[in-house]
């Protein structure tokens, strides 16, 4: 079996026992719509600056799900060990990381896009409204690089967590200062869009650190695992 | 002579800088039932998880078919079949679907209906695993651990919250597993499962192998079981 049909096999797999189990998506929805609502009335409704803030609302919201996401990616392997089997399958363990990565990227995206609805909502950011064919097909890339590049360190940094008991406070602490680069590349594209100015300048950056950070995560992934 | 199936020279695994598992070599050839013995601590479950290639030794060489396991991983993996008290299925995913998901992994082309009627599990194939009794669950576990037919069965502590006539059902899979030439290697507590179903018995204490019984004779492993245990030195026991 090559490596991409078995990280399909596991990504598969993955979706086909959070459809069961329903733990991560709607609370992973729920969590990033009240970061949203919340931040709604707490910027204020007449604020001068909310057009200037709204765009780090939204990317946090992503963060926040992403990260609740990631609390539950590995327990289902944890749980009976399952792990060890997955350990044992005769491929390169490459194909358990990029089965998660697949898996945790597909579930942020399908909270990222009912999420840019209801910013749209709260904060009448025009952003899906004011962009040519063009520019919301980049509006897009920038969302998936995004969660691309945030579930590649996610799913290692996940992986190293999950073996140890204080994983609720560890994940975020280390995972938080690594997106920083993805945040505020994140935070210029939805700026970019909300103004109706080209969103290209972001979306090439976020490219490159998803790429890197893919790459990077890869190569940490099988120590992660084993110790 | 022929290149036994499983190898281990020299293994040992630290953590700490404390050695687990110390100086270890035992060979396995195909078709013998080896049976792991110590007491807690005494670094069964870390031989297994090694000769699993779950862990990595700190030192030593681990060989299959007399190649080095650096060597020999992935392909190595497709050779073994792992199980132990934990179930290692996806409780949200149905017996069925474990099973199902283990063959694509394995690159496997069994039956998934007969492995469930062989295993007695064809009635429990639409139950997730999260809902099963400890003993259909190592029914389950030990369908998939033998699913692609492996040469090497690891097996820690597989009789563990068992009923005796689960224990009777999983002793048969090992000899049958035997029968086809595969070579079994389990850790357990008990003594006297393990001198009637093993061909030869090791015992480990603080790591180190203090007994290796080709006949794995009752008296003989028993009496150095009980000093293993009680942490006498491993001279005692005669």
């Amino acid at each position: 079996m090559t490596t991409f049909s078995a990280a399909a096999a596991i990504a598969g797999k993955d979706l086909l026992s959070e459809a069961r189990s329903r733990e991560r998506l709607p609370a992973m929805l729920l969590f990033a719509a009240l970061v949203l609502l919340v931040m709604h009335f707490a910027i204020g409704l007449d604020s001068a600056d909310r057009r200037d803030l709204a765009p780090g609302v939204l990317q946090a919201a992503f963060l926040f799900a992403g990260t609740l996401g990631l609390y539950r990616s590995f327990a289902p392997e944890t749980e009976a060990m399952a792990i060890h089997g997955l350990m044992l399958g005769p491929v390169d363990r490459s194909a358990i990381y990029f089965g998660k990565l697949a898996s945790g990227t597909l579930l942020l995206l399908a909270v990222q896009i009912p999420v840019v609805l209801l910013y749209e909502l709260f904060f009448r950011a025009n952003l899906l409204g004011g962009q040519s064919v063009g520019g919301l097909l980049l509006f897009g890339a920038i969302l998936l690089c995004f969660s691309l590049g945030f579930m590649a360190l996610g799913t290692t940094v996940a992986a190293i967590c999950a073996a140890t008991p204080v994983r609720e406070v560890l994940l975020p602490l280390l995972l938080f200062p690594l997106s920083a680069p993805l945040l505020i590349a994140g935070v210029s594209g939805v700026r970019a869009a909300m103004a109706g100015e080209p969103v290209w300048e972001a979306a090439r950056f976020l490219v490159l650190a998803a790429v890197a950070f893919v790459s990077v995560s890869w190569m940490c992934f099988e120590f992660a695992l084993e110790e | 002579m022929t290149t036994p199936l499983f190898e281990a020279e020299r293994v040992t695994r630290r953590y700490r800088e404390v050695p687990v598992v110390d100086e270890v070599s035992l060979t396995v050839p195909a078709g013998e039932i080896v049976g792991l013995l110590g007491p807690n601590g005494a670094g069964k479950t870390t031989l297994i998880r090694m000769a699993a290639t779950l862990a990595r030794p700190s030192s030593g060489a681990l060989r299959y078919r007399g190649v080095e396991l650096k060597q020999a991983v992935p392909a190595a993996r497709g050779w073994i079949g792992f199980a132990s008290h934990q179930s290692l299925l996806y409780p949200e995913l149905t017996v069925a679907e474990n099973l199902r998901f283990h063959r694509r992994l394995h690159g496997a082309r069994t039956d998934i209906g007969e492995l469930l009627e062989r295993h007695g599990l064809a009635a429990v194939a639409g139950v997730p695993a999260r809902h099963l009794s400890r003993g259909t669950a190592q029914r389950a576990t030990l369908a998939r651990a033998l699913l692609h037919e492996p040469d090497l069965l690891l097996l820690d502590e597989p009789f563990a919250g068992l009923d005796g006539a689960a224990r009777e059902r999983l002793a048969g899979m090992v000899r049958a597993a035997r029968g086809r030439g595969a070579a079994v290697l389990f850790a357990t507590h008990d003594v006297g499962r393990a001198v009637e179903l093993a061909d030869r018995a090791l015992v480990l204490q603080r790591g180190r192998v203090v007994l290796d019984d080709p006949a794995a004779d009752p008296e003989t492993v028993r009496r150095t079981y009980d000093t293993a245990a009680a942490g006498l030195p491993a001279g005692d026991a005669s």
